[in-house]
């Protein structure tokens, strides 16, 4: 693949990891470990530190809230929920992302050179 | 013993190479992400871990910069995830015509005043090279004090008259000279402003 294709593929990637965080809060809080975890396993983030970054837009756009909490082992943890803007970003995206998609697929596979 | 691997020397040398890297951010975003760093360590790993185990975990962070060239990706205002939009100015380089029209403008009180200055502020306020904004503020608003000033002095009779060009070409040349040496401060502050103008990433509009 050519380095643009390559450079274009990461930043999509990036803009979307950002709604996959949205939607791992969806059901309950959780800690940055814990976000980074399903991220690296899914290859949808490369420098696990880069989540702080994230987590602090996503903040500071009040998508997202924040609290330390105790941990049971070890130092306090700040844990992440979704907010009231978060959950409507999340279906706004959710929804535009299964049109997309839908789309992306039917000229890459289906029409293919005819569409 | 140290018991938080937060305080493993390997660890701490990151953290120290963190906010120097870092070091562009505001202060109280620069140890907040210090403080994630050390935290996020201290949650992955035992209190015990080895060498090998931290740098393992360092090396899954990612280096300094790249977290905070995430960082600065926050700032963006741009769509989302993309690189951070430092757009270089879009600057047009200037033309003939905006090259004329700015040594009008800065000498023209020399030239048949005020019409050579006129004629340059003509050019360069129909010049794209400079924002709306900019032609306004520095061309227009000048432009009519001009005339309003050259107004009142023709109204007093301070005026040179055209017929002098005719009659008293030496005379009015040196009204010409005499009226360029008075404007040429204003001009030169109004031709530098353009000039500086020029070289600023402003707006189109």
């Amino acid at each position: 693949m050519a380095p643009d294709e390559r450079s274009s593929l990461v930043h999509l990637r990036r803009g979307l990891v950002e709604f996959c965080v949205l939607a791992l809060l969806r059901e309950r809080e959780r800690y940055a470990v814990e976000l980074v975890e399903v991220l690296s396993r899914h290859d949808l983030i490369a420098g696990e530190g880069t989540i702080y970054p994230l987590l602090s837009r996503l903040r500071a756009r009040g998508l997202v809230t924040s609290a330390w909490q105790e941990s049971p082992s070890g130092p306090p943890r700040r844990y992440y929920g979704l907010s009231g803007d978060g959950a409507h970003a999340l279906a706004r995206f959710t929804s535009d992302w299964a049109a997309l998609s839908r789309s992306v697929d039917e000229i890459t596979h289906e029409e293919g050179g005819t569409a | 013993m140290n018991r938080s691997p937060a305080r493993h020397p390997l660890v701490t040398a990151y953290v120290d190479a963190l906010l120097r890297a870092a070091a562009p951010l505001p202060r109280p975003r620069r140890e907040e992400l210090a403080d994630e760093i050390r935290s996020h360590v201290d949650a992955v790993l035992p209190p015990d871990a080895g060498e090998a185990r931290v740098r393992e975990v360092l090396d899954r962070l990612g280096t300094p910069e790249e977290i905070v060239d995430a960082e600065f990706d926050a700032e963006t205002p741009g769509p989302r995830g993309e690189p951070p939009r430092r757009e270089p100015p879009v600057r047009e380089p200037l033309r003939r015509r905006d090259v004329v029209g700015l040594l009008l403008v800065l000498v023209g009180g020399f030239a048949v005043p005020p019409v050579g200055y006129l004629v340059g502020a003509a050019l360069v306020g129909t010049s794209r090279r400079w924002p709306v904004v900019v032609r306004v503020l520095l061309v227009g608003l000048p432009c009519v004090a001009a005339v309003v000033v050259v107004a009142g002095m023709v109204r007093d009779g301070h005026w040179y008259l055209l017929s002098d060009l005719v009659t008293d070409p030496r005379g009015a040349a040196r009204d010409f000279l005499g009226i360029g040496v008075w404007a040429l401060p204003f001009t030169a502050l109004q031709a530098a402003a353009l000039l500086v103008a020029h070289q600023l990433p402003l707006p189109r509009r």
